[in-house]
């Protein structure tokens, strides 16, 4: 009967989650209480939070664990670093700075900011805390597992096997040959920015044709284990981690793509970049493809589960249920490195006796919207607030008619996606609310397409292959239904293919009871669903960010639980 | 007490007048003006985060209210900034700057609700002037837009400016006080100038420090890795325990 | 003062890792920039607002 806390951050997407008798309690990421997005802080604020949800304190906690280790870190920065000479002359003082200057006292501060007792406090190895969140909240029993990312401490890519509350590490590759960091350069090349390009990425392939396949084949080379091999003279993770990629890496593609230019991908010069960006998501699919056979032939399970920042790639995921030979395929919806938190929480959870959790059933683990709250601040703001006798009607009824209409409801999303929490919803067949969306509130590249939520009975009409694991945390991509393709023009991509989230009574109670409204309205359980924030902005939490939102944005309503809260006269 | 603040004038208008001496020959710099408005850009974005969690963390609904909506406008700034030096930029072919990022102090945490307006205040008075300055500046060089620009934000800024005031002088309870909570502010901030020299000054020393460490351990270390493979392919765990990472720590330290 | 004392232990767990992995030529170094850490610490430490992109530092 433990309390633990585990936390991730001082790199990219710092969280913080609770596990109380091995029950996920909360788990939340800083970014949505600070404001500032992919903050990477110590989530002190997000751990506070996440205890005060709870009702614990501080001193109820048995343990903490952190989703790295912070000397193995410094090692291998400080032995890379090094080795790099002399090209890593610059980084050098500022990799070490980092370390010595915060880093490698993450425990420490951990111990001191919460006020637990040092000894309390531990960590974990990055990819079994990634390999923690992908199995042990998956409905498997036992599976084989697969950790792909960046880089933790040394290691880019992990193969586990899973079984009952026991996780056994198969095999690992080691940095600098990473598929995250291949993709990461990549981003960078095409003008996006690391760690928030990525999607962009993968939405401009479907916009390509895999051309390019010779010159990538010279960046990274797949073997018939199931490893790869990066040419390392293509990339600079030493000499300038801003960019990750040389000179060299533009002689062979060309120059690199300025990040400011609008993209217009009727020219061809943005036509050879979607290129790049489809033969990239091609070599990593295939990548990802001979990792997961080879754990299938390692470990012999029908299961897999994928965790790392490579797996919030759904298109890549999909092939992967597809094609690596498994029958069931669950992915993480925090699968970067926010979700180690909650890995570390359950392991640390593990360790101390307790069983493991019952597989996700819902995205829903941050923290809930006060309605009454959001009644008042309207109030105050001078917006008309107004409860509703029928919110699902209604919702359904404005969203017919090509109203945009913001959607709080309950407990906000844990991982970048808005599972119908805090949710923007529109009409998904209608293509002026997807241009206006698109245009004048996400603001958005004109290549990203939107995604549908979809009602889980009548899914299978509508997209092929929909019921899975992953759709109801839309990790993955389904091919829209033939017949559908047109009506729905708003929420697929330009291959056919959308990014669905599958909804039932129990992942997201209001946002189904829309659905079924919307049924009846426009003759689809269909809705385009996407993530309530403006551009460059975290993910909505509270009342307050809900309500700033509505004044900032030209949407036609806001509800926070029943409340229907407009601007003026609506 | 009015000497401290006759001094303050003393500084402010000394400052002013060398701001507007050099105003006019810095933004003859090519691409300076650019940086400078993306500067303010970035500034801009800071304060809507404070505000942000100011709006969060203050028990006052009416606050609430009113951080909320100052918070908004300073991202409606941020944005007019950062397009206009993008404008600037492109006009000279020069890249633009990604949309500004801004950190956070955590000033209301670390202030509390008074001193934290205190500061707002100052920051807004401060932001008033200079772009009182710079409209002017831009109206006689005869650049209409980034004159209206300026403007247009002075509006916004006067109405910050003054209700923050007001706000200071309720929350405290009289002028005297509220200009004291001032005169502490200015104390803090000029504290955070002193520290942040000093982190200036031994990030340069640290810098030096480390690139002579480097020149010195580099060569030995690259020699080094030349006799070690490079493996790309599957390794094993080297007889690792299962899942016992984290008990191992405490334990050990426990019989130490 | 306990947290000079846990700074103190993490160092030690710092250099009996360094040792026990048979990496003792990166001690003499590690103790260098321990020292520069030190150091740094003492004048009131850097901020690394700077965005590490890929945060592998």
């Amino acid at each position: 009967m433990a309390a633990v806390l585990g936390i991730s951050g001082e790199y990219h997407d710092a969280a913080a989650a609770l596990v109380v008798d091995g029950v996920i309690v909360a788990a939340v990421q800083e970014e949505r209480l600070s404001r500032v997005k992919n903050d990477a802080r110590l989530p002190i604020d997000a751990a506070r939070a996440c205890l005060a949800h709870a009702g614990l304190a501080a001193g109820d906690l048995d343990r903490v664990v952190f989703y790295e280790e912070p000397i193995e870190k410094l090692e291998r920065v400080m032995v890379s670093t090094l080795c790099a000479f002399p090209r890593s002359l610059r980084q050098f003082p500022r990799a070490i700075g980092a370390q010595l200057g915060g880093k490698v006292w993450v425990l420490d501060r951990i111990a001191e900011r919460l006020g637990v007792a040092r000894d309390k406090v531990t960590s974990t190895a990055h990819h079994r805390a990634h390999a923690a969140s992908a199995f042990f909240t998956s409905p498997y029993p036992r599976a084989a597992v697969l950790t792909v990312d960046g880089v933790g401490e040394a290691t880019s890519t992990a193969l586990w096997h899973g079984v009952d509350g026991e996780l056994r590490e198969l095999g690992r590759i080691e940095y600098p040959h990473s598929l995250g960091l291949l993709y990461a350069g990549l981003t960078a090349y095409l003008g996006f920015e690391v760690n928030e390009g990525e999607y962009k990425v993968m939405g401009l392939a479907a916009h390509g044709q895999p051309r390019l396949r010779d010159e990538l084949d010279k960046v990274i080379r797949l073997h018939d284990d199931g490893t790869f091999e990066l040419e390392l003279s293509y990339f600079a993770h030493f000499a300038d981690a801003e960019l990750g990629f040389g000179p060299v890496l533009e002689q062979l593609l060309g120059p690199r793509r300025p990040a400011h230019l609008a993209w217009e991908l009727e020219t061809d010069r943005d036509r050879r970049y979607a290129d790049i960006a489809a033969t990239l998501q091609q070599v990593t699919e295939e990548a990802l493809l001979g990792l997961a056979r080879e754990a299938r032939r390692r470990t012999g399970e029908a299961c897999l589960c994928l965790a790392g920042g490579v797996a919030l790639n759904a298109v890549a995921n999909a092939r992967i249920a597809r094609e690596a030979g498994f029958e069931r395929v669950f992915v993480h919806p925090a699968a970067g490195d926010a979700g180690g938190a909650l890995g570390a929480a359950i392991l640390g959870s593990l360790e101390l006796g307790d069983r493991r959790p019952a597989g996700l059933a819902s995205a829903a683990l941050g923290l809930p919207i006060d309605v009454g709250l959001a009644s008042a601040l309207a109030g105050e703001l001078g917006l008309r607030v107004r409860p509703s006798g029928d919110i699902a009607t209604e919702v359904a009824t404005r969203v017919a008619e090509g109203q945009i209409v913001a959607f709080c409801q309950g407990r906000f999303e844990w991982g970048p996606r808005a599972l119908g929490q805090r949710s923007i919803l529109a009409n998904p067949a209608d293509p002026a609310s997807r241009e206006r969306l698109n245009r004048a509130i996400k603001r958005r590249e004109p290549f990203r397409p939107f995604a549908p939520a979809v009602l889980r009975e009548h899914a299978a009409r509508f997209f092929v292959g929909a019921d899975s694991d992953m759709t109801p945390f839309m990790t993955t991509v389904c091919p829209v239904a033939e017949p559908y393709r047109d009506r729905l023009a708003a929420v697929r991509h330009v291959d056919d293919s959308a990014r669905v989230q599958l909804v039932t009574e129990g992942s997201a109670p209001e946002l189904a009871a829309v659905l079924t409204a919307l049924d009846r309205t426009i003759g689809m359980p269909i809705a385009l669903n996407t993530s309530l924030n403006g551009a460059g902005e975290p993910i909505v939490a509270n009342e307050i960010d809900a309500l700033g939102f509505l004044m900032s944005h030209p949407i036609d309503a806001l509800v926070v639980g029943d409340l229907v809260i407009t601007r003026g006269a609506a | 007490m009015t000497r401290s603040r006759a001094r303050e004038g003393t500084v402010r208008a000394g400052r002013q007048a060398l701001v507007r001496l050099v105003t006019p020959i810095v933004w003859r710099v090519p691409g300076h003006g650019a940086r400078k408005l993306y500067g303010f850009a970035r500034a801009e974005q800071g304060s809507r985060i404070d505000l942000l969690q100011a709006a969060q963390r203050t028990p006052s609904l009416a606050r609430r209210a009113l951080y909320l909506r100052h918070a908004l406008d300073e991202t409606r700034h941020a944005r007019m900034f950062w397009r206009r030096s993008t404008e600037l930029l492109l006009a000279e072919q020069r890249e633009p700057f990604t949309a500004p990022v801004a950190d956070t102090e955590a000033l209301f945490a670390r202030l509390g609700e008074v001193r934290f307006l205190a500061f707002v205040h100052r920051g807004e008075r401060r932001g008033r002037q200079q772009f009182e300055l710079y409209a002017r500046h831009f109206g006689a060089r005869g650049d209409a837009r980034t004159r209206a620009l300026f403007e247009a934000i002075l509006t916004d800024e006067r109405r910050h400016e003054s209700y923050t005031r007001e706000l200071l002088v309720e929350l405290v309870g009289g002028e005297r006080a509220a200009r004291r909570e001032l005169g502490r502010a200015a104390a803090w901030e000029a504290w955070r100038t002193w520290r942040r020299a000093g982190r200036a000054v031994a990030g340069a020393v640290y810098a030096l420090a480390m690139t002579a460490i480097y020149l010195v351990a580099g060569p030995i270390a690259a020699i080094g890795a030349r006799f070690r493979r490079r493996r790309s392919r599957w390794q094993l765990e080297a007889a690792a325990p299962p899942a016992a990472d984290p008990a191992a720590d405490p334990a050990r330290e426990a019989a130490s | 003062m306990s947290r000079l004392g846990n700074r103190l232990r993490t160092v030690g767990r710092i250099l009996r890792h360094f040792t026990s992995r048979q990496r003792w030529f990166l001690v003499p170094l590690l103790l260098v920039l321990l020292l520069a850490g030190l150091l740094l610490l003492a004048t009131g430490g850097l901020s690394y607002v700077a965005p590490f992109l890929y945060s592998i530092f």
